[in-house]
């Protein structure tokens, strides 16, 4: 585990220098387009972050074990960091772009409900004492909250947003075809690959916590008893 | 098991009912703005009500008085159908001919007034300064549906 | 001078200190919870291993 603190730090060091010293200023945004390399790969954690919840969801109510809810929730907790960075880092590229930190448009709107559900898993699990329950209700939520996911990603193409559609994932006569110059597109794989390191840093940093956590107020039950 | 089976069903009557009133919300979430054609062809519908238009800025039309902070210029989705839109305001800074743009505000007669004004940025991300961005993309991005 | 140098500044700034904070905040989340723990196993091995004490009691 120190392994990975060291790597995805150093990770992100490097990325950062590669974006801010070695990279051209983008044409038509200018130097705002650099929070691309944060915001992007910022989505794409929080879409693995609850996709990890989904996943280890469905696994806690099949085999009813208890790590399989610590690392939901481990992972729902770094989602919701990212997801909330998602929003902080899109709405401060908005403004010198588009000329607003906000609309209600579909893309917008399905990511800051995506934050809202997540926070109310959090509630959820605040308000129930028994254990058990608490996983099996936090999982429940989990598993549909995910589901918000492909509609945020396919709102940009069912729907008429101000959000541009996918730079990253175009699709052209059935082809992936990224439409961003191989200058700006390199350094943006690398810094979703350094992203997704850290993610799994965190994960298991959080993780441990909760272990301990549970741990702790086991014991505390024990010698209450 | 009965205890589950009533949660299970409990929850699906609840996703049922916040998915129906979601779709009743979405509808119009989903239609962030109108393109300049629906405007024009049911001028009744939009008559004195606020509303988006996203289209095209019309090369050549802009006209930028920085005196009085007035902006007018043509909008449009075909390059066949034009919209004239005046804007009091100041001039976003990635305000350009070809440009995707959303404009907000009212129909007046023929000519919009628009209280705001939103730039459309495209998915294309590129480092050549003298790049035309090519008026078969833009209008690929705005006409979502 | 960079136009919107700002924007870059308080998006990676937000960023790095949302970070730093959790990454702060957790590690000593854990490591309370570990001492914690610790501190009860011990003290749980010492009470079945010298069950007398607790008779004197």
């Amino acid at each position: 585990m120190l392994y990975l603190e060291w790597v995805s730090f150093l990770g992100l060091l490097g990325c950062g220098l590669w974006i801010f010293l070695k990279l051209p200023i983008e044409a038509s945004q200018g130097f705002p387009q650099k929070i691309m390399y944060l915001h992007v790969p910022s989505v794409i954690t929080t879409y693995l972050a609850f996709f990890v919840v989904f996943i280890f969801s469905i696994a806690y109510l099949w085999k009813r074990e208890l790590v399989f809810d610590q690392i939901a929730k481990a992972s729902a907790e770094v989602g919701l960091v990212f997801c909330a960075l998602v929003l902080l880092t899109g709405a401060i590229w908005g403004k010198p772009t588009w000329g607003t930190y906000w609309v209600w448009d579909a893309r917008l709107t399905t990511t800051l409900l995506l934050f809202l559900i997540f926070m109310g898993y959090f509630l959820l699990r605040m308000s129930v004492n028994d254990r058990d329950k608490e996983a099996r209700l936090a999982s429940v939520l989990g598993i549909i909250g995910f589901l918000d996911i492909p509609i945020i990603h396919k709102s940009v193409e069912w729907w008429r947003t101000l959000h541009q559609p996918s730079t990253l994932f175009k699709v052209e006569s059935g082809q992936a075809s990224p439409s961003i110059s191989p200058e700006l597109y390199y350094p943006l794989v690398a810094s979703i690959i350094v992203m997704l390191v850290f993610y799994i840093y965190l994960l298991l940093l959080r993780y441990q916590t909760e272990k301990r956590t549970d741990r702790l107020n086991q014991l505390l039950a024990d010698t209450q008893d | 098991m009965k205890t589950r089976t009533k949660f299970v069903i409990g929850g699906a009557i609840i996703f049922a009912v916040l998915t129906a009133l979601s779709v009743q919300g979405l509808q119009e979430m989903t239609v962030f703005f109108y393109t300049p054609q629906e405007v024009l062809a049911s001028p009744g519908k939009f008559e004195n009500k606020t509303i988006r238009i996203g289209a095209l800025v019309q090369k050549g039309s802009v006209e930028w008085n920085a005196q009085a902070i007035q902006l007018s210029f043509n909008i449009t989705e075909d390059g066949k159908k034009f919209i004239p839109v005046y804007y009091a305001g100041v001039k976003p800074d990635l305000f350009r001919e070809g440009q995707g743009v959303v404009v907000e505000g009212k129909m007046q007669g023929p000519r919009f007034e628009a209280h705001q004004l939103l730039v459309k940025h495209s998915e294309e991300y590129t480092v050549e300064t003298e790049n035309k961005k090519n008026k078969e993309d833009y209008y690929k991005s705005i006409q979502a549906q | 001078m960079l136009i919107g140098l700002e924007y870059v500044v308080a998006a990676y700034g937000i960023w790095l200190c949302t970070f730093v904070c959790y990454i702060f905040l957790t590690k000593r989340r854990l490591k309370i919870a570990s001492h914690a723990v610790d501190a009860l196993e011990q003290k749980n091995t010492e009470s079945s291993t010298r069950p007398q004490d607790q008779n004197n009691k």
